[in-house]
């Protein structure tokens, strides 16, 4: 297997909030990388892990409490983050390097358009400090630019001088991906950019994005928990659960060769629209809480293929092809075949 | 188990558990623990004065003999310029303190509290009238209005509670009808009322037990500014009038002797200094404890 | 927003009316005779009739009241009961007292307290947090006629420093300005403290950090301009107290302010001096507060758009 061109190497990541109650165990050991100029989607329930991996990126977990506890994060062939076993860390970068990287190479678009832009500034201002930041251009340039991203995502340059309250939660999420691209970063980081909106509009701006996302030739993160999203624009795929990675693929092997029991049942989950009188078949329970993990697979207490072995021990990633792994003891024997 | 008695044992269990839990997170802010224990200290000493002291030989009458005398074995905060010795005054004056500043903010609460719940819940002309009046009142400034409230009353401590109770009503008003105008059109509450409760079971049951949170702490912070009144008052000669003994005349009287003697105002000082901070510092934890989005 | 402006002003006349129907109906049903207290044991039952008469105290309440009203719009804030001159006279030579005592016990409240606030969140947790902590909830609890009595002790008796009492030069102002500007301070630090805490974890400073934005400018332009405005309303809101609290101070440190000039006046039972120094108090809350509803349009825009549509819709 050839090296690729990776824009984004995260290897054994591991974040933990630490508390003076509990110690929350929000992403335990994954890696995940992406090619450049490709879409890589993370899915998994709310609680997952998903929006702390994101802010690792960034090197912004909120801390204190979070913390990195093992892992490095490189950026295009730059290390961000690197800690050791014994948890020290080599800040690879002073965070001075980190605010150039921050919204010039890498940018995020977060959950919640509504609270994601200052109340008291103008978008145009908004915009307009992301370029002053990176192109160490003067406020008039910016501002010019800036009108200039706001046409790209559809909106009015004159809108420019507007405050976030005057526009619509579509319309705001429109500028905070503009915000997002005003520098062209090469890595786009969307943590369910859609969620909080109509589901008219987010047709919208999903088709935005994907338009964008060619024509910038950005890689692209997608968070969400909307597995029509990742059919839509993902060329790979990463399925999430209690701070693992539990099955990862092509979109390919993860939609028509599923073989982890929490895929089926994210599946199962959703509603068929060829056949409109068949029952969801949820699955059952709960996540389990992320400051006490099952001793083995944290899957196990919902899982319908358990056995004793998964109670007691953490399964192992198994690769079953080039691009596909699962970590599930169904596939200790070796075989590739679905168990399910 | 019949079906109602199981969610009687349910319900029971949840409140339970929910006041536990307020009580582990009050406990866990230190601040707010050690103004509980100071304000429990105040109140047993205030309660158990007349185990060590006899009220009027002590805290009232002249002893013109003893007069000015600095902390010794036998006057652990020394006497006073009438000769009284200060602690002896101050455990009595703590008793006035609570008792008026307690029963000031009740009656505000309880006054205000009833008129924001009405403002509030019915809306339209009655709420109109009721917020103007809070806006004359509170743009007299409330110290000032219970002084000229006091210049018709009698100074006793009835009517000093009355009048430092009305200048807060305004602000409790305030409160309770803002925290239920931010509930009253949830969707719970619509609920309750499609299935045809009553208006004052909706008031009381639903929409008080949710806004509970800001009311109790605000009834905390009043009772501390209450007491600050009371001393106000009575040391610009307003309040509670020598001889009873209260810590804002004791520190009115002192204020000419206070060169060579400071001791004079610390006791007093102090003593209020320590009692309102406690009222603050259960104030905050009660908040935080209360309001799970603010804690840190 | 002009029209906003003058909407509020134009609802003075209304509050002030009332805070004259308020205080005249307190001071009319307080026992006692001022006509009595003003001429003393010696005056026959006929002399005290007559200027009884002459101040018009014998008329019913009701016609009291309004032409005390009518009067107090053409600017003549009537006599006084007690030396039978006009109050305004007095009022006007009390008034510049207790205005340098409030706007320089605000302005060094409001200097000091926002930077002490913001250092306590930024640094929260540390022990530059927890003394700004202890000193802001001392700040709060202390009654300031004590506050001032211990200043005295420290800076005039200790030190012999600055006088005592009395005004004598710009020194006699410091220890009241100081006295009266501290229980803002600790108010407006705890809430700038607090509001700050809630505004540096809002999304919108994720975002400005998440496009490169270094954390002392998250800090200081994104986070302060939200979270200075609760702590302008507990300034604005403090201001009646502050006014209030010149009533003591000025009491401790002899003063001869508004404050003093109405515990004089209600003792003697003089109602129009009363009437007079309540009505100065009422017009400087509503205008502080009006003042400060303007700054947060200045700072907030979403207000500012709210003003505007109650301005025009009304």
């Amino acid at each position: 297997m050839q090296e690729k061109d990776y824009m984004l190497k995260i290897e054994d990541l591991s974040v933990q909030y630490i508390t003076e109650d509990e110690i929350v165990y929000a992403v335990n050991g994954i890696n995940l990388n992406i090619e450049k100029g490709k879409t890589h989607g993370l899915v998994g329930e709310t609680g997952a892990g998903k929006t702390t991996t994101a802010l690792s990126i960034l090197n912004l977990v909120p801390d204190p409490p979070g913390k990195i506890i093992t892992g490095s994060i490189s950026l295009d062939g730059e290390d961000i983050i690197s800690v050791d076993d014994q948890g020290n860390s080599y800040p690879a970068m002073s965070e001075r390097q980190m605010e150039h990287i921050r919204g010039n190479k890498v940018a995020m678009i977060f959950q919640d358009p509504m609270t994601a832009l200052n109340p008291v500034f103008t978008v145009g201002d908004q915009i307009a400090e992301a370029i002053q930041l990176h192109e160490h251009v003067d406020k008039k340039k910016a501002m010019e630019k800036a009108r200039e991203v706001l046409e790209i995502v559809g909106i009015p340059g004159s809108r420019a001088d507007d405050y976030p309250h005057q526009f619509s939660g579509g319309m705001k999420q429109r500028v905070v991906i503009s915000m997002a691209l005003a520098c062209n970063p090469g890595l786009l980081i969307a943590d369910e950019p859609t969620t909080a909106l109509d589901v008219t509009i987010q047709a919208q701006v999903l088709d935005l994005m994907k338009d964008l996302r060619k024509k910038y030739d950005m890689a692209l993160l997608m968070i969400t928990h909307d597995l029509g999203i990742i059919a839509e624009m993902c060329d790979e795929v990463s399925i999430m659960y209690a701070g693992r990675i539990v099955e990862h693929g092509n979109l390919e092997d993860i939609f028509d060769h599923t073989r982890h029991p929490y895929t089926q049942g994210l599946f199962n989950s959703l509603p068929n629209i060829q056949d409109r009188k068949s029952k969801l078949k949820p699955i059952r329970g709960l996540m389990p809480d992320p400051s006490n993990l099952p001793l083995g697979c944290s899957f196990c207490p919902r899982c319908d293929y358990a056995t004793e072995k998964c109670k007691t021990e953490p399964p192992q990633k198994i690769w079953l092809s080039d691009t596909h792994y699962v970590e599930c003891h169904l596939y200790d024997d070796g075989s590739t075949e679905s168990k399910l | 188990m019949s079906k109602a008695n199981y969610q009687d044992v349910q319900k029971k269990y949840k409140k339970k558990s929910r006041l536990s839990e307020i009580w582990r997170q009050f406990r866990k802010n230190k601040a707010a623990v050690f103004g509980l224990v100071v304000l429990l200290i105040i109140i047993l000493a205030a309660c158990s004065a007349d185990l060590f002291w006899d009220y009027q030989k002590d805290a009232c009458d002249l002893n013109i003999p003893e007069r000015l005398q600095k902390p010794s074995a036998e006057h652990i905060l020394g006497t006073d310029e009438m000769g009284r010795d200060i602690l002896c005054r101050l455990v009595y004056g703590a008793r006035v303190s609570l008792r008026v500043g307690i029963c000031a903010a009740t009656f505000a609460l309880l006054v205000g509290g009833t008129l924001g719940c009405i403002g509030g819940y019915y809306g339209g002309k009655v709420d109109n009238l009721i917020m103007r009046v809070t806006d004359v009142l509170l743009s007299i400034p409330g110290l000032l209005l219970a002084i000229a409230i006091m210049s018709a009353f009698k100074t006793t401590e009835f009517f000093l509670a009355l009048a430092l109770g009305i200048s807060y009503i305004s602000k409790f008003t305030r409160i309770v009808r803002s925290s239920i105008l931010s509930v009253r059109d949830e969707e719970y509450i619509v609920a309750a009322r499609a299935i045809g409760a009553k208006d004052s079971t909706i008031i009381l049951r639903h929409i008080l037990l949710n806004c509970m949170a800001p009311i109790l702490v605000q009834y905390a912070l009043a009772i501390g500014t209450r007491i600050l009144s009371v001393s106000t008052l009575s040391y610009i000669g307003m309040g509670i009038q020598a001889p009873t003994p209260d810590w804002g005349n004791m520190l009115s009287g002192a204020r000419t002797y206070i060169r060579g003697n400071s001791y004079l105002v610390m006791g007093p000082g102090m003593a209020l200094l320590l009692t309102i901070c406690s009222f603050n510092l259960i104030g905050d934890g009660l908040r935080d404890a209360l309001d799970p989005k603010l804690k840190k | 927003m002009v029209k906003y402006s003058l909407k509020r002003l134009v609802y003075m006349i209304p509050v002030t009316i009332a805070v004259v129907f308020i205080v005249y109906l307190i001071m009319y049903l307080t026992p006692g005779d001022p006509v009595a207290l003003m001429l003393g044991a010696e005056a026959t039952p006929e002399l005290i009739q007559e200027t009884r008469e002459a101040l018009g105290i014998t008329k019913p309440f009701l016609t009291q009241f309004t032409n005390y009203v009518v009067n107090l719009f053409q600017g003549d804030f009537g006599v006084s009961w007690y030396t039978g001159r006009e109050v305004a006279e007095r009022l006007f030579a009390s008034i510049p007292y207790t205005l340098i005592l409030t706007f320089s016990g605000m302005f060094v409240a409001l200097i000091c307290s926002i930077p002490m606030g913001v250092m306590a969140a930024v640094k929260q947790n540390t022990p530059v947090d927890y003394i700004v902590s202890v000193l802001a909830i001392c700040g709060v609890s202390a009654p300031s006629f004590w506050v001032g009595i211990m200043l005295i002790l420290l800076l005039a008796v200790e030190f012999q420093l600055l006088p005592s009492a009395g005004i004598d030069g710009w020194t006699s102002y410091i220890m009241p300005t100081l006295t009266m500007g501290f229980n803002m301070l600790a108010s407006v630090t705890r809430t700038q403290r607090s509001s700050m805490l809630e505004v540096l974890r809002a999304d919108y400073i994720r975002t400005a950090k998440a496009k490169g934005v270094s954390n002392f400018n998250a800090t200081y332009k994104h986070a302060l301009r939200n979270a200075i405005i609760p702590a302008i309303t507990v300034a604005g809101i403090n201001f009646g107290t502050l006014m209030a609290g010149s009533v003591a101070i000025e009491t401790v440190f002899a003063i001869p302010g508004v404050g003093r000039l109405m515990i004089d006046s209600i003792k003697l039972h003089d109602t129009p001096t009363v009437v007079g120094c309540m009505v100065f108090v009422a017009l400087m809350v509503s205008i502080i507060n009006l003042v400060v509803d303007l700054l947060y349009a200045f700072i907030d825009p979403r207000i500012k758009a709210q003003y505007i549509r109650e301005g025009g819709s009304k």
